[in-house]
């Protein structure tokens, strides 16, 4: 008795584990061939997902990840780049890619053959791994196209819709926005907000203005200025919910539903999920804009940058960035796999809604700028010295005056010869 | 074995300690002053000497010197309640009436051992506008018609700063007068009780100045520490808090050096925050031995 009792619970466990193992069928071909191992370092929370990926495809190469959280990683990457311990591969944020793009120690990835991986990617997203003198130096897998994410019941209870392309051209201008908030602020008395705060405009507009410095020179277009005016607009008419990017309150609010937009990236990872599964949805907003962005580089005296090199590759491939859609909701840097997913694609977090329409609309307008190591910096403090200055009542002449002075304490380097 | 063989190891024993201080202090020091007259890229390990101009550049920097006066200001907030606070709790809790003595004490010790950081948040959340906890509190029982903007008002954003390291130190400062209470001979309470002394005059003219040599300590550490204030206001609503208002200059030193990369500039910016401190500490000690010398005189 006791025999057969342990055969069944063999059997059992035997049998589970071949249902695990048919389970997680591996999407890739494997490929014994490649064999090796190398170092690489990341700030990602993501990384492990990645790593387990390459390795499922070639079993035979050991990368030896090692994730750092938090604003120090740029710092501990500086120091170990020059020394002996430096990683064969790391990554590298869009906030201070150009901190290192230019530096000699990051190896040109079109001599290691990967120019061709990224034929297929949008031009923007290519341009931002491209150092001053125009060599590939990082790769992306991903881009962060910005939408406007919402809640699509509330949206129905006070938009009348939840068809993205519906929203996207009702809300598409700032006079627009303007009115439909007025209309939701009065029907809700004040208890329901359309637009989440002055800062989120800056960041619809951020990348489809001229840079505020270019070629090592401050200049302040048109539209800078004209962001400043709408800010106040909307401040006076006060419709903004004043709720700050990424706090607790702002997150919250919109999950309940009683701030109806946020503007955020693909890689948005302030939705609550288990409350909103199947409820979300994200429109392509009336300027197009990206924040964000992961860049692999390969150190220059690496001696495994082939295996590096191929490790980026099989990162830009469809079959990994499909993956990475799936399980992570990672917006694909490859434009052709909108028309692989084809017209019918939906996605079950989001309602049913092909987000890859969506975001392809948005990353097909995205300028063509450039930016370089001062754009998002400058673009951070212009907003903020706005966002304050609206609400102290500044004037545009002072806003302005005020964000050059820390701009010159800042970058003395810089030439500020327009507005001596 | 004789004295000299003694010595030898002796100083083999004490190498490890000064080896690791040689090489992770005076190093370090050295090589700061060192980068300070240099433009220095990291990435490239190339120094450029550049003479005095890191210095230059920022004696004239406003914003150098906003921070300096933000880190007094908030310094200031802190250290007077602070000194106030722990020296009443610490007068009360040395009466023999007061019980569990010990207990009071190591709770008001908890909030040291919390991390900057945390406090940093913690204070973000309860300040947050418009629905952090005390914002709710005002709005709710009508003391404030609407939220108050902590964040982005300079001088409640400052008031915040000083409020959260006042609530993690005193009681750090509640074990230093605690001693120093301690250290006071009994005799002396009770030759002042024969003379007739009440409680008020035993506090006043006993205790107040025996305790001077322990304040003075306390005045001196806590202005090398709170001029060197850099967690709590750099976790303090960061991100909303865009006014400066809480830019000490040490924070300030960090941004030059570690988001800006201007190691050269950050290494004068070290330097020079170091004089300051210096400056302080010494006006204090002259002060209270002035003020030491004109009561002797009395």
């Amino acid at each position: 008795m006791k025999r057969l009792l342990s055969l069944a619970l063999v059997l059992a466990l035997l049998l589970s584990c071949a249902a695990v193992l048919a389970e997680e069928a591996n999407p890739y071909e494997v490929d014994e061939s490649l064999a090796g191992e190398f170092t690489w370092w990341s700030f990602f929370d993501q990384a492990p997902f990645i790593k387990a990926e390459f390795e499922k495809k070639y079993p035979n190469v050991t990368i030896h990840l090692e994730v750092f959280g938090g604003d120090e990683y740029q710092t501990k990457l500086m120091n170990a780049l020059p020394g002996q311990d430096a990683p064969d591969l790391f990554d590298l944020e869009e906030g201070y890619v150009y901190k290192f793009i230019d530096s000699p120690l990051l190896t040109d990835l079109e001599a290691l053959g990967l120019g061709d991986a990224v034929a297929n990617y949008y031009d923007w997203a290519v341009a931002m791994g491209r150092d001053s003198n125009g060599v590939l130096k990082g790769v992306c897998d991903n881009v962060s196209p910005v939408a406007f994410w919402y809640i699509r019941d509330a949206m129905e209870k006070w938009l009348g819709t939840s068809d993205d392309a519906e929203i996207s051209a009702m809300l598409s201008s700032w006079d627009a926005i303007k009115e439909k908030a007025l209309e939701i602020k009065e029907k809700s008395e004040g208890t329901v907000y359309l637009w989440p705060n002055l800062g989120e405009m800056a960041k619809v507009v951020g990348y489809s203005l001229q840079p505020l410095a270019r070629n090592g020179k401050v200049e302040i277009e048109e539209g800078w200025y004209k962001l400043i005016d709408t800010m106040r607009e909307f401040n006076e008419a006060g419709i903004v919910a004043n709720l700050g990017s990424w706090g607790g309150e702002w997150a919250s609010a919109w999950n309940d539903g009683t701030l109806l937009i946020r503007v955020m990236p693909s890689w948005d990872f302030f939705t609550d999920w288990g409350k909103n599964t199947g409820n979300v949805g994200v429109a392509a907003p009336f300027m197009a804009s990206y924040e964000g962005g992961t860049y692999r580089a390969i150190h220059a005296n690496s001696e495994k940058k082939e295996l590096c090199a191929k490790f980026i590759e099989f990162l830009t491939t469809e079959e990994y960035q499909l993956q990475n859609l799936a399980v992570n909701n990672q917006m694909p840097a490859n434009k052709n796999i909108v028309n692989v997913l084809g017209p019918d694609y939906t996605n079950a977090n989001f309602g049913g809604q092909n987000i890859m329409k969506t975001y392809d609309t948005i990353c097909r307008t995205i300028p063509d700028i450039v930016p370089d190591q001062y754009t998002r910096g400058l673009q951070n403090k212009f907003s903020n010295y706005a966002q304050n200055g609206v609400r102290e009542g500044l004037s545009n002449e002072d806003i302005v005056k005020n964000f050059l002075n820390d701009v010159r304490d800042t970058y003395p380097e810089l030439d500020f010869s327009n507005f001596n | 074995m004789n004295t000299r063989k003694r010595q030898k190891w002796a100083y083999l024993f004490i190498a490890p300690f000064f080896l690791s201080f040689l090489t992770f202090s005076i190093y370090p020091i050295f090589y700061s002053l060192f980068i300070s007259f240099h433009d220095y890229n990291p990435l490239t390990l190339k120094m450029t000497p550049v003479g005095w101009s890191n210095y230059t550049r920022l004696f004239g920097s406003n914003y150098f010197w906003s921070s300096v006066v933000n880190t007094v200001e908030i310094w200031l907030i802190s250290i007077i309640p602070q000194l106030t606070i722990a020296l009443i709790l610490s007068l009360i809790l040395n009466e023999r009436w007061v019980k569990g003595k010990n207990a009071l004490r190591s709770i008001y010790y908890f909030p040291n051992l919390i991390t900057p950081i945390t406090i940093g948040m913690l204070f973000t959340l309860l300040f947050g506008h418009p629905g952090g906890a005390i914002n709710n509190l005002l709005v709710s029982s009508g003391l404030a018609a609407e939220p108050v903007n902590f964040p982005n008002t300079p001088i409640l954003s400052k008031i915040v700063g000083g409020i959260a390291i006042c609530w993690q130190n005193f009681g750090y400062n509640i074990i230093f007068i605690t001693a120093g209470l301690h250290s006071i001979s009994s005799d002396v309470y009770e030759a002042a009780e024969v003379d007739g002394a009440n409680a008020w005059q035993r506090t006043t003219q006993i205790t107040m100045p025996l305790l001077r040599p322990i304040m003075l300590y306390i005045m001196i550490t806590s202005i090398i520490g709170g001029l060197q204030i850099f967690d709590i206001p750099k976790m303090l609503f960061n991100g909303s808090n865009n006014n400066y208002a809480t830019r000490t200059m040490v924070l300030y030193m960090y941004e030059s050096a570690f988001q800006n990369w201007q190691f050269g500039y950050g290494a004068a910016a070290a330097y020079t925050i170091a004089l300051i401190i210096g400056a302080f500490s010494v006006l204090t000690i002259v002060y209270n031995g002035a003020r030491g010398r004109e009561r002797k005189v009395k």
